[in-house]
């Protein structure tokens, strides 16, 4: 069973791996712990998201382009606004979203968004 | 519309000057059938086989009482050109492609191999889709006139040469499908018309609710509905939708539902 390891981009897979950097270059962790530890990571956060995240967020812009490559979706958008809980974010630059079948390789509905 | 005007006019002239003069040569003929254009386009072939002075009022009953379907009458006699929804031309690039870098590089590309073995690319001006094949054929759909389909197929191979194929090739260009559709703005009885021309038509009304009738000459697909409406497939060229409509037309007034309500410009007494 695989997962999508595109939340190690996210600011809590990138903590992680900060913190595991740390301990490598302490020593207290090797590099097969490493690898086990992220892979755990993208399973957890799959589910997690899918389970324990209710917060419903809206987006809004105008589609630029898109691009679908064996089922990975990416879309450019102009003037996007993201609402968190009636918090709006405006999106001065281009935003990309990542977005993958959530269904095959997890449980969880995978999406990612990551700005450009 | 415009440019769809003229070109019916060169369609030879054979049936008889009371079927077509009215509404060809007065523009209140143009009036009471949608499509007014098609009539200034007509007057100029009307006079030509004789010259067209008919009253208005003569104009008005013509459609309903035409009496022996005219062997190939103009398009101006009913005023209504159909109109073109879609165009699918193919082209040949006539280099192989790899696909899997064109659909990472391009915009508003899709590739998932597993299910399709083509890129699908589209584009916004003209409005239209690309079936993109390793081949180097493109398959372009959704033109709304052959013009459209050309430039459109122009525009994909330029994206091509511009990802790295220097060597792709505008070529073969060749329109495959032209599909239309318009209304003749009365219902129609498919049952009768099934009957009547069994040999060209099939209809299932639990199948589908439309009429199919396969036209021999020219070589066209009709799907006819109750409402009147009718949608033209399989043509190569726009003159073939243009005559497989008169001849269809002249065939559905003669399967005319009676309507109690119908429009009065319609159903006016004939002249005497």
């Amino acid at each position: 069973m695989s997962f999508f390891q595109h939340y190690r981009f996210s600011q809590v897979g990138l903590a992680l791996q900060e913190i595991i950097d740390e301990m490598i270059e302490a020593e207290t962790m090797d590099e097969d712990t490493q690898n086990m530890l992220l892979l755990q990571f993208d399973k957890a956060i799959s589910s997690a998201l899918s389970t324990w995240v209710k917060t419903k967020a809206t987006l809004r812009g105008d589609l630029d382009h898109y691009r679908n490559v064996e089922n990975i979706w990416t879309f450019y958008l102009k003037n996007a606004v993201i609402k968190l809980e009636n918090v709006e974010h405006r999106v001065d630059d281009r935003l990309r979203i990542i977005a993958c079948d959530g269904r095959t390789p997890s449980t969880g509905a995978g999406a990612k968004k990551a700005k450009k | 519309m415009t440019f769809a005007a003229t070109a019916p006019c060169i369609l030879s002239r054979v049936c008889s000057m009371s079927a077509m003069a009215g509404p060809a040569g007065s523009s209140t003929g143009g009036a009471a059938y949608p499509g007014g254009t098609p009539a200034a386009g007509a007057a100029g072939a009307a006079g030509a086989a004789g010259g067209a002075a008919t009253p208005a009022g003569g104009a008005a009953a013509v459609p309903a009482t035409t009496p022996t379907p005219a062997v190939a009458a103009g398009p101006g006699s009913h005023g209504i050109v159909p109109q073109i929804q879609n165009v699918v031309a193919t082209t040949n690039l006539g280099v192989s492609l790899e696909l899997k870098t064109i659909a990472m590089q391009a915009r508003n590309a899709e590739y998932n191999p597993k299910r399709f073995a083509a890129v699908v690319m589209r584009i916004r001006e003209p409005k239209t889709t690309a079936l993109i094949f390793s081949s180097g054929k493109i398959v372009v759909t959704g033109a709304k006139s052959e013009d459209a389909s050309k430039l459109a197929s122009r525009k994909y191979a330029r994206i091509i040469q511009k990802l790295g194929y220097a060597s792709a090739r505008f070529t073969e260009f060749k329109v495959q499908n032209i599909v239309a559709s318009c209304d003749v703005n009365f219902p129609v009885r498919l049952e009768g018309l099934s009957h009547g021309h069994h040999m060209f038509c099939s209809y299932e009304p639990e199948l589908f609710p439309g009429l199919i009738y396969r036209m021999i000459n020219p070589k066209i697909v009709l799907l006819i509905f109750v409402s009147g409406k009718v949608v033209l497939t399989g043509a190569k060229l726009r003159q073939e939708i243009y005559d497989a409509f008169n001849n269809i037309y002249h065939v559905l007034l003669q399967f005319r539902k009676s309507r109690p309500n119908a429009a009065p410009a319609v159903t006016a007494p004939p002249a005497a």
